[in-house]
């Protein structure tokens, strides 16, 4: 079987030397690119499996390189390592077709898991869940633009964090999400708050839930970890 | 703008007193003409205009100074607002030369890390590094989280102080281990208990947590710590006091500036960025903090939030 193929792009040549080696050992054949053109390029003629892409990079930058290959019907998985903070900033990066993103600095053994996950994650289906706006579990329908969630057509009262975990954990159906990643997505600053915080969301969901839908059995608790969405999940542009 | 509302009522007034008192002479309730044997002078005529001109001089005064107020107000706005953004954009720079460098040493331990026939020394000092390499991340995460933080990344919702505190508390006892808990809680409950808070209850937690952890922190374990919420007309207080070893007066000035460690912060863990994350948080919240200490003694950190505004 071939090997499957990473593509990094970053315009720090040390960071590629660096990153080169490490994904090799886990197993990848590993393509770099150090600049948002030869990224797109390659991206044509080499086909890779996955792309590792920067954000910031001089003139064509990564959410540059993102919106090309999406417009040219290049869905290949892509991993932005960015520095998106703001939760509208990293709601934005994922609306223009990013499949996962990590802040820099990130933990490198962070990063061949996020490989590992976004690959098993699109293997199973053609176009990620991350691309459309709708999300579609039953009669649940959560509006990533309109950051609404509705069942059976009735809006449920959900604070906006609230609205931010349950999108995420929509997201990745039947995984495990660890408390101190949603802290990191839907926060923003992962390891200086407590993770109880995401406790009283998931409260405060499956109170509403309660409320409208008369069931809570959407999310399972994974004790002392975390929690998982248990039902398939559909997308709707 | 209360200031000027009363000088244009006195300018006002100043006006309509002159003019009533020229009504009266008119009507001969005043006696007009004045020396009506010698000279023909008209009182109500010169009440009239006195009143006129003192009116007219109290009023423009009362502009010129609400104007050179206004204006010295605008200036301050205008140097703290770029004060403030050239330090954001100091950070921002920071954060951008330091990410990169912090997370090529991160990938290059690893795979140093990762290579074979390492001896035991090696991998000690590659853990070491490793761990270094950590705390330079924790502080560009740190530095990003105070930076990115402003009034949009708040939610407000009524917070319940009780809940809250009692929540940083048991997460302040469980981080220091197994030592009997020493932090007591006192709300004030009569004639009412206090209400709730405006705010986020996720940024508040973090809040008390830090001071909690604080007051632990420079206190001997023995020492009891206090927690005591008051209020005081809108406002909730929320006293945290403990009597560790204080903070020496000429530091206390300095304590919630980035980065800045006292004296007797030395040999105790600490990014430099807590207290000045606390402030910030708190005053986001329209509230305020304050410190008194005495070295030796002890010191009381004081929160002010405002409290929800009953509907009712």
């Amino acid at each position: 079987m071939a090997k499957i193929r990473l593509m990094i792009v970053d315009d720090e040549v040390d960071l590629l030397a660096e990153l080169k080696p490490l994904m090799e050992r886990s197993g990848y054949e590993v393509l770099s690119a150090i600049n948002g053109e030869q990224a797109l390029e390659l991206a044509a003629s080499a086909k890779p499996d996955l792309i590792v892409l920067d954000m910031l990079m001089p003139r064509v930058d990564g959410r540059n390189v993102l919106r090309r290959l999406r417009e040219a019907g290049n869905w290949t998985p892509v991993i932005l390592l960015t520095k998106v903070n703001a939760p509208v900033e990293r709601i934005m990066s994922l609306q223009e077709g990013a499949d996962d993103y990590l802040n820099k600095p990130f933990d490198p053994l962070e990063l061949v898991a996020r490989v590992q996950a976004v690959l098993r994650r699109t293997q199973r289906d053609s176009m990620p869940l991350s691309s459309y706006r709708y999300l579609i579990s039953d009669k649940l329908e959560l509006d990533r633009q309109g950051r609404q969630v509705q069942y059976g057509g009735k809006l449920l009262n959900l604070t906006s964090r609230a609205v931010g975990v349950l999108e995420f954990l929509m997201l990745n159906p039947h995984e495990i999400v660890l408390r101190e990643r949603l802290l990191d997505e839907v926060w923003g600053w992962g390891a200086t708050l407590e993770t109880r915080a995401v406790d009283m969301r998931i409260v405060e969901i499956r109170k509403a839930l309660e409320e409208v839908a008369g069931q809570t059995t959407f999310i399972e608790t994974i004790i002392g970890r975390g929690y998982r969405f248990l039902m398939n999940v559909t997308g709707k542009p | 703008m209360r200031r000027l509302i009363i000088g244009i009522s006195i300018a006002i007034s100043m006006v309509l007193v002159g003019f009533g008192l020229a009504w009266l002479a008119d009507r001969h309730i005043l006696p007009n003409p004045l020396f009506a044997a010698t000279y023909q002078v008209d009182l109500a005529g010169i009440l009239a205009r006195l009143g006129l001109v003192f009116g007219g001089l109290t009023l423009g005064l009362v502009l010129l100074f609400w104007g050179i107020q206004r204006h010295l107000d605008g200036e301050k706005t205008k140097a703290e607002k770029e004060q403030i953004s050239s330090q954001q954009r100091f950070f921002q720079r920071l954060d951008h030369e330091m990410k990169n460098p912090v997370t090529i040493m991160r990938l290059g331990i690893v795979n140093l890390q990762q290579s074979p026939g390492l001896s035991g020394e090696q991998r000690d000092s590659l853990a070491r590094i490793s761990q270094q390499a950590q705390r330079l991340q924790k502080l560009v995460v740190d530095l990003r989280l105070l930076n990115d933080l402003d009034s949009s990344s708040i939610e407000r919702k009524p917070v319940n102080l009780k809940a809250l505190l009692e929540e940083s508390i048991a997460l302040s006892s469980q981080a220091t281990g197994n030592e009997a808990p020493r932090i007591a809680l006192s709300i004030q409950q009569m004639p009412w208990p206090v209400s709730d808070v405006l705010g986020d209850r996720d940024l508040l937690v973090l809040v008390f947590r830090n001071l909690l952890d604080n007051a632990l922190k420079f206190s001997d374990a023995g020492q009891p710590v206090e927690v005591r919420v008051s209020e005081d007309g809108n406002t909730a207080i929320v006293d945290i006091v403990d009597t560790g070893s204080g903070i020496p007066a000429g530091e206390i000035s300095q304590i919630f500036e980035e980065l800045y460690r006292g004296e007797n912060a030395r040999g105790i863990p600490g990014s430099g960025l807590g207290l000045k994350l606390v402030e910030r948080i708190v005053t986001l919240h329209n509230g305020g903090i304050q410190v008194r200490s005495k070295p030796e003694k002890g010191s009381v950190f004081t929160v002010r939030l405002p409290l929800l505004q009953d509907a009712t």
